[in-house]
């Protein structure tokens, strides 16, 4: 699964460098984060908002500071909360993503974050039931 | 315990590498090495913009039509600017020539939209930067259409603000009625035209196009640039001044090249 999801990153840091102004790498990396628990997604976060940063003319490092700041917090909530949660995952998402808005100002910000919250979402159910199914077949083989 | 060091150790020494990066990218060494690697996915950018931009298929009759009518409109406005041209020539013998321009032509790399080909977006990267010579506030057009303005950029690549970005304004003349004002992006593809004078005549349909903000040295915007036509008109006795909402002309969606106004120099 966390080969589909740095596959997921690849193509965010694509789609967000060219033709769109939403937060998906961010998106993909708060899945990471939520999936992996790995202090590997900061190297992940890292290489991504660099890239990101050339491509969108920003200055380079602005990014990464904010995606690694993102991780560090998600990380630090680990004890608190239950990560691989839909409510937590669809929180912090709004979260992150509103301040995202706000770093790096996009037009319709609000609706912005409503996207951001209902892919990260669908995304995230999707891996859920993915996981679920691959254990089931699993324990019957 | 020690897992939570680790993730620790390892934040603070990414944290610390952005930092460094960060700070090397202002020197010049930082900049080329920022610029090689523009210069290496610019390709990818390049063609994944163009994919789009293809992908939105063949143009409607309508569509057609639309493209035609705003191009006729185009020439009307600039035919109305010739004959004041003319109108002023008559009215005295010799007459400034204005300053030539260049022409650079620059591939659109990136749209920042919301939703790509679905919202309109108000920021656009091209492939021209500092290294040709490309400087911030360099007027960016498409034939004689106002696209926007470039408001940062690296060496290789630039950001254009779009006329219709909130933040962006311009100082405008309406075509044929000669009413002054300033045009404002309101976001969303819509501009508005404020602060014209009540005793101006505003009338639908009418183009606008650019009054010409050109500064001694060759920067800003040349006069008569299409900025778009007049949808409606909002006029209040009990107001200082009337306003209307303006419609571009350009449909950036469709575009892959534009060209930036480089001054004469």
């Amino acid at each position: 699964m966390e080969k589909v999801l740095i596959g997921l990153l690849i193509i965010a840091v694509v789609l967000q460098g060219t033709v769109t102004s939403l937060p998906l790498v961010l998106l993909i990396l708060i899945l990471l984060a939520v999936k992996m628990r790995s202090p590997n997604v900061f190297l992940l976060a890292f290489v991504s908002g660099m890239v990101l940063d050339i491509i969108l003319v920003h200055p380079p490092g602005v990014s990464s500071i904010f995606f690694l700041s993102v991780l560090l917090v998600i990380f630090l909530y680990e004890r608190k909360y239950e990560l691989s949660s839909l409510i937590f995952v669809l929180s912090i998402t709004a979260v992150m993503s509103l301040i995202s808005s706000f770093l790096f100002p996009t037009p319709q910000r609000f609706l912005q974050v409503i996207l951001a919250i209902v892919i990260n979402g669908m995304v995230f159910s999707l891996i859920e039931f993915l996981t679920v199914s691959q254990k089931k077949e699993y324990r019957r083989a | 315990m020690s897992k939570r060091r680790g993730i620790f150790s390892v934040f603070i020494f990414f944290f610390i590498l952005s930092l460094i990066l960060y700070g090397i990218s202002l020197t010049s060494v930082g900049q080329a090495g920022v610029g090689l690697t523009e210069v290496a996915l610019a390709p990818l950018q390049e063609g994944v913009a163009s994919v789009l931009a293809l992908s939105k298929g063949e143009l409607t009759p309508l569509q057609k039509l639309e493209e035609e009518n705003r191009l006729l409109r185009a020439q009307l406005a600039k035919i109305k600017d010739q004959e004041k041209e003319i109108h002023a020539l008559q009215d005295q013998f010799n007459t400034q020539q204005p300053v030539s321009n260049q022409l650079l032509p620059a591939r659109i790399v990136g749209f920042k939209g919301l939703i790509p080909g679905l919202s309109m977006p108000e920021q656009i990267v091209i492939d021209k930067g500092e290294k040709d010579n490309v400087h911030v506030q360099n007027i960016v057009v498409y034939k004689n259409f106002l696209i926007g303005k470039i408001s940062r950029q690296t060496d290789h690549l630039s950001v254009v603000d779009l006329s219709f970005k909130k933040g962006f304004s311009i100082t405008a003349i309406t075509s044929p009625t000669n009413a002054i004002g300033i045009v404002k992006g309101q976001g969303q593809g819509t501009l508005l035209l404020d602060n014209v004078v009540l005793s101006e005549n505003l009338q639908k349909n009418d183009s606008v196009v650019t009054q010409g903000t050109t500064d001694l040295d060759g920067s800003g915007a040349v006069p008569g640039l299409v900025i778009g036509k007049i949808l409606s008109i909002d006029k209040k006795p009990s107001s200082l001044f009337q306003t209307a909402k303006l419609q571009p002309f350009f449909d950036i969606n469709h575009l892959t090249t534009v060209f930036i106004i480089k001054p004469a120099l």
